[in-house]
Parts: structure tokens; sequence; C-alpha cells
């Protein structure tokens, strides 16, 4: 509940769809590894981008 | 999302030869029970649990070698373990298994230990470890699987990086983190794409690369606000223990005021005993005088009497030496012959009677002498006694009081107290200087984002003129508020994951400890290290607090975890409460009711006493007992009890 309000606060202040950020927080919450040489998720996080601008 | 332990499966186990435990979740009572004595196979439980789910990282291979059930192993040496889980989160199952054989070499066996198996709804999956740390991290489980001796790693001064990281993994803070540094890099991908796309527009190449200067310039202005705001953060917290220090340091040199006061005292004290003494020296060297004062005023008076006598006869033989010098009577008559003879003969005998005036003389001296010794007052020895003593008590008192003080200020030098305030003036002075140095980074990388966002907006014009540049404007403008919005959101919620396990922690503890009146809360610091607040609003360090308060603060901390992390996993707890006082053990106990997560507990008869467990009964899903089989050794069972 806090983090939705924080998410919805933070997307007015930056101008980005409030969508893209809980989008994005899923994403890396589903892609999680627990190592120290994380698998990168920036091709993932890109198309996210694209998809949120058209 | 809560997560339930189902069924657990032992094959060749331990003493556990082939056992099935059924949990029985149908209910909304989330406590199970598994009494059991000593070395009945609690741990081997837990132990079993924690092996199938992270394999070597919780059982060592050497370990394994020795768990074959060694019954069964008699019979056949080649024998196969295995441990397998059920887990649910009442929509989905899942089943883990981890199986270990035995294989020969020459004449020794040694074990392999396979992969595990992860099934979902009964379809196997590939990702295995994955999947099971999405049930319970690796690295949090002890969050989740601890016993009475873990339970006090807790309550440490300070964490380790890996529990720290374990703690920060149970609040999904990596996440969060890993979304700004993708964020980050995302930023960068869509910046060289417009920069490659802008290739033939000078001015859009212009304003792209201007912005990327100064985007770095807006990077190191953070960096350099970042580190000042560290060291501001160093320097606030070095007063602050300089500041303690001071106002011990106040203490010390107050304690060696103190110690003069009392060498004063002691000094003073030495010296009534040393006249007190020579006092009680005379009054002992005249003791005799003070015995024979009767026997003395005896003799005086006896004297006094003689010298009377002597005195008397002197006077008479003076005034019959007046009758014959006068030769007249005491009548008037002039004295005849025989008077005079009379006399004459009466005054030789008077003569004779005494040595008169010579003897009178000696007499009345030796009376003086002896009457001036009687007159001696007898000193009340007693009470100079008892005045000695009392002063000899009195100088070993305070003799202990300035070895004491001066054990407590061993090692204190005044010089440092002089210093000490130096060096807080300076310290004040540094952190004025360096919340200036901050305001002023701070205003001119205002002014660099205003200049950024100009850049920005002539950017966008700019882009605008072309579709392509445009789609790639809006994308860059979109991946450069997420990477905002991303770090932001970390630095929240990493602060707000800290207060609520403060607050859980506060909640819990108040529930366990056994001083709710005097312990108001619990402090959570930015590395996850305890404190303790009590009613004066200071902070206790959990090293100065008692083994049993300790555990009780660790348990209020995992628990606060547990609740914090939203992952409600189960947690095993292994004879947490044997060594605890009556109080903490049942207020412990008191409190599982409130955890959301199912809840094992695993405990001899005397963890978990029958007046402890009637409180607990209402929220008891079921108990199971764990019984070594009779004439077998290293075998038991698990049956439900009710």
């Amino acid at each position: 509940m806090e983090l939705e309000k924080k998410i919805q606060e933070l997307s007015v202040k930056y101008q980005i769809p409030e969508k893209l950020l809980e989008e994005a927080i899923q994403m890396e919450k589903k892609n999680l590894v627990y190592k120290d040489d994380r698998r990168r998720l920036m091709t993932q996080l890109e198309e996210i981008i694209i998809k949120y601008s058209n | 999302m809560t997560i339930y332990l189902q069924k657990v499966y032992f094959q060749n186990w331990k003493c556990y030869s082939a056992q099935e435990i059924k949990l029985n979740i149908n209910t909304d009572k989330n406590i199970f029970i598994f009494y059991g004595q000593n070395g009945a196979g609690k741990t081997s439980i837990q132990e079993g649990i924690l092996w199938c789910l992270y394999g070597s990282d919780a059982v060592p291979l050497e370990k394994i070698a020795e768990y074959f059930n060694r019954v069964n192993l008699k019979s056949n040496p080649e024998l196969e373990l295995s441990v397998r889980l059920t887990f649910t989160d009442r929509e989905h199952t899942y089943s883990i298994s981890r199986t270990a054989s035995r294989a020969r070499r020459g004449s020794t066996f040694y074990p392999i230990v396979r992969d595990a198996t992860f099934e979902q709804d009964g379809i196997s999956q590939l990702d295995v470890q994955e999947r099971i740390e999405s049930i319970v991290p690796r690295s949090c489980r002890e969050f989740f699987f601890f016993d009475g001796k873990k339970i006090e790693e807790y309550a440490k001064l300070t964490h380790t990086d890996e529990t720290r990281k374990a703690i920060e993994r149970t609040l999904g803070v990596p996440e969060i983190r890993n979304l700004r540094d993708d964020a980050e890099g995302t930023l960068k991908k869509f910046e060289k794409k417009i920069k490659d796309a802008a290739k033939n527009k000078k001015e859009l190449q212009a304003v792209t690369a201007e912005l990327t200067t100064l985007k770095q310039e807006i990077y190191t202005k953070k960096g350099q606000l970042q580190k000042f705001r560290e060291e501001l953060q160093q320097e606030k917290k070095f007063l602050e223990d300089t500041e303690l220090r001071a106002t011990q340091i106040e203490d010390l040199n107050n304690k060696l005021k103190e110690i003069e006061v009392e060498q004063r005292k002691k000094i003073d004290w030495e010296n009534q005993f040393k006249s007190l003494d020579t006092e009680i020296k005379q009054v002992l060297t005249k003791a005799p005088i003070y015995m024979l004062s009767d026997l003395v005023r005896e003799v005086a008076d006896d004297i006094q009497t003689k010298t009377v006598s002597k005195t008397r006869i002197s006077v008479n033989v003076n005034l019959l030496q007046e009758l014959i010098n006068n030769n007249i009577c005491v009548c008037g008559r002039c004295l005849d012959s025989d008077a005079y003879l009379y006399i004459q003969q009466q005054i030789e005998s008077l003569e004779q009677a005494g040595q008169i005036s010579k003897e009178a003389i000696e007499l009345q001296d030796i009376y003086t002498d002896l009457k001036e010794l009687s007159r001696y007052q007898t000193p009340d020895l007693d009470k100079l006694l008892l005045q000695r003593d009392r002063l000899i008590e009195d100088i070993e008192e305070v003799q202990q009081v300035i070895n004491r003080k001066q054990k407590e200020t061993e090692g204190f030098n005044r010089q440092e107290a002089k210093e000490i305030w130096e060096k807080i003036g300076q310290l004040k002075e540094n952190i004025r200087n360096q919340e200036n140095r901050i305001q002023r980074i701070e205003k001119e990388r205002e002014s660099l984002q205003q200049q950024e966002n100009q850049l920005k907006r002539q950017r966008e014009q700019l882009a605008n003129q072309d579709k392509l540049t445009a789609t790639l404007n809006k994308q860059l403008t979109l991946a450069d508020g997420l990477k905002q919005a991303a770090d932001e959101l970390i630095n929240w919620y990493i602060d707000n994951c800290r207060q609520k396990i403060e607050q859980y922690t506060s909640e819990i503890h108040r529930q366990v400890t056994n001083k709710p009146d005097e312990y108001i809360g619990v402090q959570v610091k930015q590395d996850y290290t305890l404190g303790i607040k009590n009613v004066n609003d200071d902070i206790l360090n959990p090293e100065n607090i008692s083994a049993g308060e300790k555990e009780a603060l660790a348990f209020a901390f995992i628990a606060s975890l547990n609740l914090a992390s939203g992952k409600a996993a189960p947690l095993m707890m292994d004879t947490p409460f044997g060594h605890l006082d009556t109080t903490h053990q049942k207020n412990i106990v008191n409190s599982l009711p409130q955890i959301p997560s199912q809840v094992i507990v695993l405990a001899t008869d005397r963890d978990l006493p029958d007046y402890l467990l009637q409180d607990l009964r209402p929220h008891v899903g079921q108990i199971h007992r764990i019984k070594r089989l009779e004439g077998s050794e290293d075998a038991s069972v698990v049956e439900v009890e009710e």
C-alpha cells in the first residue's frame, strides 16, 4: 500500500506513467537472482520503456 | 502470500527409516508442535528440511556420509537416502526432493548427492534452485529456520556483511536496487541511440553532447554531495562520541577532585590518630598513678593527720617554752621551782616524742606531693581507645574510597581533559564548514539541473523535427524519469523497511520482554544492528543486557523480519526457549499466534511444558510426538498425538 502510494508520487514527480514504474519493479522481482553476478535486465527494461513511449 | 509446509517424507534419513509427516493445514490454526526428548530426532527433521532445500550449503557432504540410516545400512551398504518436501500457497503445490546414495571405492563408501528436483503442481521444473529461492531464499533461511543458539547471533552489536545482505534480501531490497542499476544502464543505451540518430543534425548533436556533459557534472555533484553528507554524518557521529567522551572525562576529572578531598580528609584523620595515640601512650605510662590514686590519697590523709599532731606538739612545746621564758604561769603567778622543773620535763618529753619541727616539715612536703598526685583525674581510656578504633576504621574506609576512585580514573590524564574541549570546538567548526559546503554544492546542482531542463526542452524541440529522433527522445525522457524515480525509490524503500522492522520489532519485543515497563522499544540502526530504548529514552547496547533478554530481542527481530518480508514462509524453531526464564518463555510462546506464517516448534517437554501449551492450544493445528523405537538403536518414528 505504502509502496503503491510512493510509486504514484514518484510517477507524478518524474513525469512517467505509473504503470511503467510498477511493471519495471515487477519485472525485477520476477527475474531476481540471488547471485553476485546477477542477471542484467536492461533489454527487458528497454522493451518496457518503448512500450510506454508509444 | 503465505507458504505452508504440507508434507515431509524422509527415507533412510538419519534415525528415520521411512517416515512421512503430514501437517494438517486445512484449518486456521498455524502452529504445529513436535515433541521429542533430547536425541529423539527433532534436529534431524530441521536438518533434513534444510538439506532438501539447500543441499551442501546447509549440510556438508562429509556429514551426509554419516546420515544414512544405520539400521538399514547394515543390510544394504549401498543405501539411498532422500528427503521430499511439499509446500503449498493454497493455489499451487510445490514438491522438492533431494537424494544421496553411497558409492563404493575399494572397501570404503562415499556419498554422492544428486541435484534437487522441483515440481509445481506435479510438473517438473528446470530452474530448481531459483524456484526454491522463491519459496525461502537461501540467504535468509536463518530467519525461518533457527534454534536457541542461532538466535543469539542476531542480538549482536555488529552484523556481518552476509547477515546484512540476508536481511536486505528478506526485505526485498535487492530487486529495487537492481531496478536503479538497470534503469541507469538503459538510460545510457537510449542516450547512445539518440546520439547515433543525431549524427547528421549538428544542432541536436551539440545539445545532446552538452546534455551529456551537463549530466556528467550533475552526476559528479551528486557524488560529491553524497560523499560530503556521509562525511558530515561521520563528523556528527564523531562529535557525538567525543561529547560522550568529554562527559566521561568530566566525570573522571570530578573523581580526581574527589580523590584530592578524600586524601586531605585522610591526612587530617591520620594526624588526629597520631595525637590520640600519643595521648593513649601517656595515659598508659601514668597508669600506675591512676591505679594507686586511692592509696595515695589515703597515705596523704594519714600524713596530714600525723602532721597535725606534730604541729600540735610543736605548738605545745612553744607554749611551755614561753611560760618558762616569761617565768609566769597562765594564772598570772610566778613559776615556782617545782612548776619550772615540771614544765622543763614536759618540754623534754614532748621533744623526745617526735623530732618535731624537722619531721613536720618533711611530712608536709610529702603530703603536698602526694596530694598533688592524688589530684590527677583518671582519664577515660575506653573512650580514647574507641576514638582511636573509629579513626582507624575511618582511615581504612577513606583509603578504600581512594583506591576505588583511583582504579576508576586509571589511565586518565588531565591533558586529555584539556584537549577534548578544544577537539569538540574544532569538530563543531568542521561540521559548520561541511554544512556550508553541502549548501553551496546543492545550489550549484540546482542551477545545473535548471540548465539541464532547459537543454532537454531544446533537445525535444530539435528532436521533434524528425520522427525517429522524436520517438527516441520520448523514450530517453521516460528512461531518464524512470532512473531518477528508481534512485529516489531505493533510498525511500530502505528507510521505510528499516522503520517498519523497527516498529514490528518494538511491538513484538514489548510482548516478549520480561521488563515491559522498562524497555519501551527497539531501535534498528542503518546497518540493522539493534538498540533497546528504555523509559528515559536512552538507547541500551544489547551487549549489556542479559543472555535471556538478548534472545528475547533477537526473537523479536527475527519475527519482525519474517513479518516485514511479506513472504511468510514457514518459521521452524528448534528448542528455542529451553534455557530462557519462565517469563521470557511464556511471553515468547504467547506471541507465536501473532506471527502470520505457519509456525513449527520442535521442543522437549521442558521447552514447552504443559502449562505453556495450554495457552497455545487454541492456535495449535497438530501435535506430533517423536518416539525412539524400543529395542532398536538409531530409530525413531513421528506420530500424530492430536
